[in-house]
């Protein structure tokens, strides 16, 4: 079998470095997917590269890149009922293949010699057990200690990965603890056996910008205290070039780039990296049209698309010319919210009332045609001040003013009106979309409610419009939205709020679960979408990069409260309120002068 | 109205009591004759038409209730969802057959419908417990908060959005239903509520078979187990392709 590795190895680009000490070699990994009624699927195809002792490596790419099944297969994970390794892949650890283990060889290197970081922390953990004997498991299993020096070890492992008081955490349970400290205890599991090899598979993508750069910053720390090596899967650049000696680009199960982290984000060599370095919204790219892959793809080298060179003076620019945008002269605005404040009741015991203040004190104006942001964490109250304005929570308390009506205290018959008239897009558009109804009928249920139109002949035709305004094809009518990935959901999502006409559409989060490309077509799609209709945006998100290319004022959101408030630019050049400072100081960025 | 009306007629007529076991299997019927040498093989047809219309009419009415209160207090929540559950928690309190008997003596009227009254108005809890814990669940996605967000009206968001997305559970209740309504309508007709002493159903038929099966006649069993569970097999096989047939995500 091994005369098959010359002949695949033409389609591979070279291993990255040559350095004589490799902890793990991968060489020509491919994994088939096989399913009894469908025909087998290529999950990575002729994947190589080495991981050097004691340096990081990046895997980078978006969802079914193929970067998770390449982890898996590294870690003999991968369910051995229908997924295929190719008999010519090879995986050495250590001089040692992996591949042909059995199941008592795996136990001796699995956690203890490779350990692995999942996404989710609070799946990973069993929310039965203290993490204290979580961790002390792993020690008793792999280190054979009895168990109360098993958990005075695990005592000295919390304090290793940062959690505050670890004599008493020990004794928590997972639900006890934050996102971030979860993060932490699964990191000292992973620490436990004092692995040579480190697998973290998206390890911060489900916690706060904030919290993501502490976690970033112990994973460096314990890297270089620990001396192991380091597999990072990831799909943020930013972390990349942050953490990472060597990154291997991958799209559709290939590896499209390979090198040294500095070449490959000063001098990328590929179109998708370069797609992907440059589709992401940044101060340069304010107020221009993102690139999509697809530009990328099929742009010619040195075409039109010199113009990406961005010159930082020009940035800076436009940051200092106030240009006086309008939504400050205008009175009447078309939205205006006033001191709104919503409580959630949440019954204590029975003398006190543990009520929890989701939102205190919110007010902004939204003029027609202008995009208002809101940023803030998990948790910050951003996602229900959206959902009060169109009374799907009712507010505890204050005014929001449509054309000077107030839309919370007037009646359901009355506000029925009004709901025309403001839409919102969802963040998850697996979930927003009614499985059962095809969306033919998702696109013609608003306007049969509302009367819009007459019969089936009419609701089709204006759904056709609908369906291509959004950029989507005619055939898409009569599916199911199963049948669609996310980034075309979230465009049927976009065609229903509009199916109506509205004047403002709120967008929850709206472009937070799709991949950074899509994300791109999708902003890109909204802001021609606001130019052509005149729509208002009230754009809710946790992400600073993408609110502020979105938006004209902004609103950053901590603990229910407003802290800071003003225009976007200004807010971002000069940030005054310390939340804010330390929101956008958190946010990765690309580490080094980009080539693209 | 009955194809076997007059076949029926006549082999009640044949009726003479064998008394032993050999000349009860030694006639030219295919599962042999009970104790007072009826055919078995009729009575089984003939008891089919019983079983089958309380179990599917008393299952619909017991999976209709329970669907509809465990929606209603999901969806409300509230004091509507109090209520029910303190009518829920009275019925489930009370042993199952003291209050199939209660109602049956309340009630005070015999025959087939009776016992569908009886089996449907105590059989719904199960589907009201699971019903509501669904709509509790759906009433917060995202897709239903969209369907407020375009003005669908609660009832519409109830009936249109959530219900075709919950309907595996009812069919999945419907036919676990139909089997236990059989089977309760066994004890019905043996306590004297149900079809009468000259009815024929899979039930009656049960309670014959303790007193057969102590002179070693053991088919007429046998038979009416048989055609249950043929029975049973197919309304799961029939309420499982119905469940795929309403799902768009399987490939017809």
């Amino acid at each position: 079998m091994k005369t098959l590795n010359s002949m695949a190895t033409r389609r591979t680009p070279p291993p990255i470095a040559h350095i004589s000490d490799n902890l793990l070699e991968v060489k020509n990994l491919t994994v088939d997917f096989i399913s009894a009624s469908k025909a087998p699927v290529r999950a990575v195809e002729e994947v190589s590269f080495v991981i050097p002792r004691e340096r990081t490596v990046a895997l980078v790419g978006e969802s079914g890149s193929g970067k998770s099944v390449s982890a898996l297969a590294i870690m003999g994970l991968l369910p051995s009922q229908n997924a295929k390794v190719a008999l010519h892949s090879a995986i050495e650890y250590d001089g040692r293949s992996l591949l042909n283990l059995t199941r008592p060889e795996w136990q001796l290197i699995r956690g203890s010699r490779i350990a692995m970081i999942f996404q989710d922390p609070m799946t990973s953990l069993n929310p039965v057990y203290t993490v204290g004997y979580q961790l002390a498991e792993m020690l008793r299993i792999h280190k054979r200690v009895g168990g109360q020096e098993a958990l005075s070890r695990a005592r000295d492992l919390l304090e290793e990965v940062g959690i505050p008081e670890p004599q008493k955490r020990v004794h928590a349970y997972p639900h006890e603890l934050s996102g971030g400290q979860q993060q932490r205890v699964m990191i000292a599991m992973a620490l436990a056996c004092e692995p040579e090899l480190l697998i973290a598979d998206e390890p911060t993508t489900a916690l706060d910008v904030t919290v993501q750069r502490q976690i970033m910053q112990l994973l460096a720390e314990l890297r270089e205290r620990r001396r192991m090596a380091m597999l990072f899967i990831t799909h943020d650049l930013g972390l990349v070039s942050e953490v990472a000696d060597h990154a291997v680009v991958m799209r559709k199960g290939t590896v499209r780039e390979a090198g040294p982290v500095k070449s490959i984000f000063s001098a990328p060599q590929d179109p998708y990296t370069k797609a992907l370095l440059s589709c992401r919204p940044s101060a340069e790219r304010q107020g221009k049209r993102l690139l999509t892959i697809d530009d990328w793809m099929s742009a010619q080298p040195s075409s039109g698309l010199v113009h990406q060179n961005f010159d930082k003076s020009d940035a800076s620019a436009a940051f200092n010319t106030d240009q006086g945008s309008p939504m400050h002269a205008s009175e009447h605005a078309l939205l205006e919210v006033q001191n709104l404040r919503k409580v959630f009741k949440r019954s204590g015991n029975w003398f006190k009332r543990d009520d929890f203040v989701a939102v205190e004190d919110v007010s902004f104006k939204l003029q027609r045609g202008q995009t208002v942001g809101l940023v803030g964490e998990s948790g910050s109250g951003k996602t229900t001040v959206g959902l009060c304005l169109l009374r799907l929570h009712e507010a505890t308390a204050g005014k929001v003013l449509f054309e000077g009506q107030n839309l919370l205290d007037m009646s359901t018959q009355a506000f029925a009106k009004y709901k025309r008239r403001l839409q919102i897009v969802f963040q998850n558009p697996y979930a927003s979309l009614n499985p059962r109804f095809t969306v033919g009928e998702i696109l013609s249920e608003p306007m049969q409610l509302h009367g819009i139109g007459a019969g089936n002949a009419d609701w089709e035709k204006r759904s056709l419009a609908l369906l291509d305004k959004v950029g989507m094809p005619a055939s898409a009518l009569k599916r199911y939205p199963f049948e669609f990935s996310g980034g075309q959901r979230q465009r049927i999502a976009i065609a229903r709020s509009l199916s109506l006409s509205p004047e403002v559409v709120i967008l929850d989060e709206a472009v937070s679960a799709l991949d950074v490309s899509v994300q791109a077509q999708v902003l890109n799609l909204l802001k021609d979408l606001q130019k052509d209709l005149g729509l208002s945006y009230l754009f809710i998100s946790h992400d600073l990069e993408v609110v502020r290319y979105m938006s004209d004022t902004l609103l950053v959101m901590n603990k229910g409260q407003v802290v800071e408030q003003g225009d976007a630019l200004r807010i971002y050049a000069q940030p005054q309120h310390s939340y804010t400072q330390t929101l956008l100081a958190a946010v990765p960025k690309v580490q080094h002068a980009m080539g693209v | 109205m009955d194809p076997i009306a007059a076949q029926w007629e006549s082999a009640q007529k044949a009726v003479k009591p064998s008394g032993d076991k050999v000349n009860a299997l030694a006639t030219s019927l295919p599962m042999g004759s009970d104790k007072w040498g009826r055919d078995v093989l009729s009575k089984t047809i003939k008891g089919a038409e019983t079983s089958i219309l309380v179990g599917l009419a008393a299952a619909l009415m017991a999976t209709v209730l329970g669907s509809v209160l465990g929606a209603v207090s999901g969806w409300y929540g509230g004091i509507v969802d109090d209520l029910s559950n303190w009518l829920y928690n009275v019925f489930h309190s009370i042993p199952g057959i003291l209050l199939i008997l209660a109602i049956a003596a309340v009630l005070n009227t015999k025959g087939t419908m009776a016992v569908v009254i009886i089996l449907g108005t105590t059989g719904w809890t199960g589907t009201y417990r699971l019903m509501r814990g669904e709509y509790l669940k759906h009433r917060h996605r995202d897709y239903v908060r969209a369907a407020d967000a375009i003005g669908a009206s609660n009832n519409r968001r109830m009936f249109v959005h959530i219900l075709p997305n919950v309907s595996h559970v009812i069919l999945v209740q419907f036919s676990l239903l139909t089997v236990s309504c059989i089977k309760a309508e066994v004890i019905l007709s043996f306590l004297g509520f149900g079809v009468p002493v000259d009815g024929v159903s899979w039930g009656t038929m049960l309670t014959e078979a303790q007193n057969d099966l102590l002179v070693g006649i053991w088919w007429q069993l046998l038979a009416a187990t048989l055609a249950m569970s043929i029975f049973v097999t197919a309304l799961s096989l029939l309420t499982d392709s119905l469940r795929d047939a309403l799902d768009p995500k399987v490939i017809h």
